[in-house]
């Protein structure tokens, strides 16, 4: 049971990210003498403790587990990959609902699990009514989750995902990542997407300091910028400042984080090419902008607005619905009709793969659109045989199967969640946008419930379970999950 | 440059065989009491006369053969033609409705959609009420012809499975086949009329509206001739039309072509379980749904449910009780039913059975391809292979059926729709459905009230679902137009 040793191990070194990122929210709470820096203090000793039995207990096999999983064949390699991550998703949700549950804030077991997924996964959607009733400790711990759950996010959407061929991600494979050994090559190009991502948080933090905000409100607000989970220290999120340049920032900085890292990486050693070329960010730009566009109209003509509140309200509600961020600058719970709809979709588009945002991704609308366009094009010439510039014809049409595959299998979970909520008692509007917004990793708020912050508390229970399930099916792009409740998964 | 004469051609025809059925509602009223009759008359030597002289100016020198791009344009101009035309009476006879309104009803009725924008309908004159009925049942035929005989040879959306592949390869889609099915075809539609026509009139209703709704029922139309819609009606008149709309969604008229001809037997028939297990088990759900939310389990609830929810999965849009106010689940779950749609070959709208059965199957190709790469995983549908063509032409029919949906949705809120009529009429009007959740156009609700600039895009989104989406996006690609 290779699989087995390899889930653990994985599961064991999450549970010590997760206690070493409880240090920094029990310090800023020690600091600030607040009681609640115990529980940090506790929950990180337990999980470090728990990680390190983890990972000693496999400390031998794990080696000859990996070995045994010779290179190339699938059968051997796919289950401990999917198991890690099921079990270290499980491990790092646990582990990170701790200080929510015995902290000040003393959630039920359901609220805290919820509280926890949704950051993990950069939902950012919150059960908490009030923010400005957690302890800086535990608003730090939100974003410290989020923050991190960016980082998962890459590591998925870069090495697992394409490795794993889901919904037609096999065309972002890197070279680096040829194998499952780690290579130095590959370890480095790790190490400098990471560098990437804290240079980048820090920068936004820095920017959003000297715009106005105190050094703890800009760390928050830039981990869940850069991390698109839309991590607030104030119930009425980015609207709490004065329209200008933190709004500003906050939208390029969203902008930044939806764009694929490995090509952006690129970009910091001189090399714009692959960025600007690339179709698919050319598609995201261009998405955005005709979000904007739409939206800056609507407001204006509809609400009055002037020029500059329409762009910076719209342009921070189009950027953070696209890259599932969650940010907002007025109240959202009037927002009905036509600015709706655009959001319903806008957020099921997503950003593009490689980045930290969920849904679709822009590459699959890419695809999809232009696989209707090569359809077409064949029922007028059946005949005719199209000269392709592509290498192999065969895996790209394979790869666009995969997708068109994907996006029924997106659209069916979305109908099952929405139908499942509408069950639970939950109006239409509110049941369509709290399963949109689950599954695309964003935090949409439309409808009875969701219109105002915390609005998720008020769920019941089981729509609660329903929906952070779905935020991590949505984060691990769906089929992982799927595919462990097949028989082959199971069968040696 | 295409050759439009050909394609003219069967528009005249198209224009002609309207003008015969115009003629038909002024046999419902007596000329001395009301002028509807002399309109209709009129309405019908108009079309006939164009429709004839159409044709004759563009009489084919040879056989009629179509190309595929010529076949798209007749079958997008047919619809717009004859809608156009099917629109006058609405205008001219005793309703006198703008002409955005009379457009829309007549392109509700003839994409069986049945969303209707007259009020009043009790005591509408019988002309309309007879011509509305009408529509649905040309449409009805229409779109049977289109699916079985002219889409599959195109490939639009998968189709081609309907078909054995050596005929959809031949050129000259018209010769002969249209001719040969199409009699068979119709057959057996106006059979099933008729039997439902009788049903109805035993069941209780007179002779007159049990014909109406025979033609509006088998056809997976829905438009009634009372506002009440069904629930005018008794019990028995309700059970009678849940099983001609069953029939009329079903593969039927495609039993009754396989009769004679056994090769297609095999290919209709494995779509029907599947359908009915749909139906019957959202109408179970809804009922355990309604049940557990304080209704109490009575026979009249379970007819009820199982009536509505046959009649917006069929597509058709009958109502026998107040839905709207259900709540909860089973608006979502209404809402959610515009999508589904019948069998292939019939004349209900939606993304239809068939292509549910492919997405399914493609999707778990995929998930299992996760775990082998190289496996082969055949998708058999009727005991024939579904080929890699038809696997991704329902995947890109089901995407840009999606697309298209959300599109439009989002083009009616901006005209002033709130959300959920938004939603749900949109996908009401692709689906061919004509009823949803929401304000104006749930359970006792009528369309009239919606915006002006609202009703043309529903009924350009009415046609886009009734031709399968392709046929019109094709004309809006350059190379359509291009040698």
């Amino acid at each position: 049971m290779g699989g087995a040793f390899i889930a653990l191990r994985a599961a064991g070194w999450s549970l010590e990210c997760v206690a070493a990122a409880m240090i920094p929210a029990m310090l800023r709470d020690y600091a600030d003498n607040q009681p609640e820096w115990r529980v940090f203090a506790l929950c990180a000793i337990l999980v470090a403790f728990f990680g390190a039995a983890m990972i000693l207990a496999t400390r031998d096999q794990g080696g000859h587990g990996q070995e045994r999983g010779s290179k190339g064949s699938y059968d051997a390699e796919l289950r401990p990959v999917i198991l890690s991550l099921l079990l270290s998703v499980t491990a790092i949700i646990v582990s990170a609902s701790l200080p929510f549950v015995f902290g000040l804030s003393e959630c039920r077991p359901v609220d805290a699990a919820f509280e926890a997924i949704a950051q993990v996964t950069t939902t950012g959607a919150t059960i908490f009514p009030r923010l400005s009733d957690l302890t800086p400790g535990l608003l730090l711990w939100r974003g410290i989750l989020q923050w991190m759950g960016g980082t998962w996010a890459l590591v998925l959407g870069i090495a697992l995902l394409p490795f794993l061929e889901v919904g037609g991600m096999a065309s972002f494979r890197l070279d680096v990542f040829a194998g499952l050994e780690p290579t130095r090559r590959a370890k480095r190009f790790i190490l400098s997407l990471g560098g990437l991502y804290v240079t980048l948080t820090l920068s936004v933090t820095a920017l959003l300091w000297a715009a106005g905000m105190t050094p703890f409100d800009a760390t928050i607000h830039a981990m869940g910028i850069v991390s698109t989970g839309g991590a607030t220290t104030w119930d009425s999120s980015l609207g709490h400042y004065d329209l200008g340049a933190i709004q500003v920032i906050a939208i390029l900085g969203m902008i930044l984080a939806g764009l694929p890292f490995p090509l952006m990486l690129a970009a910091t050693r001189g090399n714009f090419k692959p960025l600007l070329g690339d179709r698919q960010v050319r598609w995201y730009l261009g998405i955005l902008l005709i979000g904007v566009v739409l939206m800056t109209g609507w407001s204006m003509r509809h609400w009055g607005l002037g020029l500059k509140s329409a762009l910076l309200n719209d342009g921070v509600a189009v950027v953070s619905t696209v890259t599932g961020s969650g940010y907002v600058t007025q109240p959202s719970l009037f927002w009905s009709g036509f600015p709706a709809i655009v959001l319903l979709f806008l957020s099921t588009v997503g950003g593009c793969a490689g980045s930290t945002t969920g849904g679709l991704k822009v590459f699959r609308l890419r695809a999809v659109l232009s696989e209707i366009w090569i359809q077409m094009e064949a029922l007028l010439r059946p005949h005719s045989i199209r000269a392709s510039s592509r290498e192999n014809w065969a895996t790209y049409r394979a790869a666009r199967t995969q997708i068109m595959g994907y996006v029924f299998i997106y659209t069916m979970s979305f109908v099952a969640l929405s139908w499942g909520l509408g069950a639970l008692g939950l109006d239409t509007l509110t049941a369509l946008t709290a399963s949109v917004s689950a599954l695309a990793n964003a935090d949409l708020r439309l409808g009875a419930y969701l219109g105002y912050s915390g609005g998720y508390g008020n769920l019941p229970d089981a729509a609660k379970i329903m929906l952070a399930a779905a935020m991590v099916i949505g984060r691990l792009e769906i089929l992982p999950v799927l595919v462990v409740f097949t028989t082959t998964f199971w069968r040696r | 440059m295409i050759d439009f004469r050909p394609v003219l051609f069967l528009d005249g025809l198209l224009l002609v065989v309207l003008a015969v059925a115009m003629a038909v509602p002024s046999l419902a009223v007596p000329i001395k009491t009301s002028g509807d009759g002399a309109i209709f008359l009129g309405c019908a030597a108009v079309s006939l006369v164009l429709g004839a002289a159409t044709m004759l100016a563009t009489l084919p020198s040879r056989r009629l053969r179509l190309s595929s791009q010529q076949t798209f344009l007749m079958v997008v101009s047919g619809m717009v033609l004859t809608g156009l035309f099917a629109a006058f009476p609405f205008r001219f006879a005793s309703p006198h409705l703008a002409f955005v309104d009379a457009w829309f009803e007549a392109i509700s009725g003839l994409t069986t959609t049945g969303a209707t924008v007259l009020k009043d309908l009790d005591h509408m004159s019988p002309a309309i009420l007879l011509w509305r009925a009408l529509l649905n049942w040309l449409g009805g035929i229409g779109i049977i012809v289109l699916v079985i005989v002219l889409l599959p040879a195109l490939k639009v959306g998968g189709m081609q499975v309907i078909v054995d592949d050596g005929q959809s390869e031949r050129a000259g889609l018209l010769r002969g086949r249209i001719l040969a099915d199409g009699k068979v075809v119709l057959f057996g539609y106006g059979l099933f009329t008729l039997l439902t026509g009788i049903g109805l009139w035993l069941a209780g209703m007179l002779p007159f509206d049990a014909f109406c709704h025979a033609l509006s029922a088998i056809s997976t139309g829905g438009f009634s001739t009372s506002d009440q819609s069904l629930r005018h009606w008794g019990i028995g008149v309700q059970w009678v039309a849940l099983v001609a709309m069953v029939v009329g969604a079903s593969s039927a008229p495609l039993l009754v072509l396989a009769l004679r001809r056994r090769s297609v037997l095999g290919r209709v028939d494995e779509q029907f379980i599947p359908f009915m297990a749909t139906l019957c088990g959202f109408a179970l759900t809804m009922i355990a749904w309604r049940w557990a939310n304080g209704t109490d389990l009575s026979a009249e609830m379970v007819r009820v449910t199982l009536f509505t929810t046959t009649s917006l999965i069929t597509s058709t849009g009958f109502v026998v009780s107040d839905y709207s106010q259900w709540g909860g689940a089973t608006h979502v779950a209404f809402f959610l039913m515009a999508f589904i749609g019948g069998c292939l070959g019939s004349a209900a709208g939606g993304i239809k059975i068939f292509r549910w059965q492919v997405l399914a199957a493609a999707a778990q190709v995929h998930i299992q391809q996760m775990i082998y790469p190289h496996r082969v995983m055949p998708i058999d549908f009727n005991g024939r292979r579904v080929t890699d063509p038809v696997i991704e032409a329902v995947l890109a029919f089901f995407t840009i059926y999606i697309l298209t949906f959300a599109v439009h949705a989002a083009i009616l809120a901006a005209l002033g729709l709130d959300l959920i009529s938004a939603l749900s009429g949109s996908a009401a009007a692709l689906g061919n459905v004509g009823r949803g959740v929401g304000e104006q156009i749930g359970s006792s609700g009528n369309w009239h009230a919606i915006p002006k600039a609202a009703k043309w895009v529903l009924s350009f989104e009415m046609i886009l679902g009734r031709v399968e989406l392709f046929p019109v996006f094709i004309l809006f690609t350059p190379s359509f137009w291009k040698e």
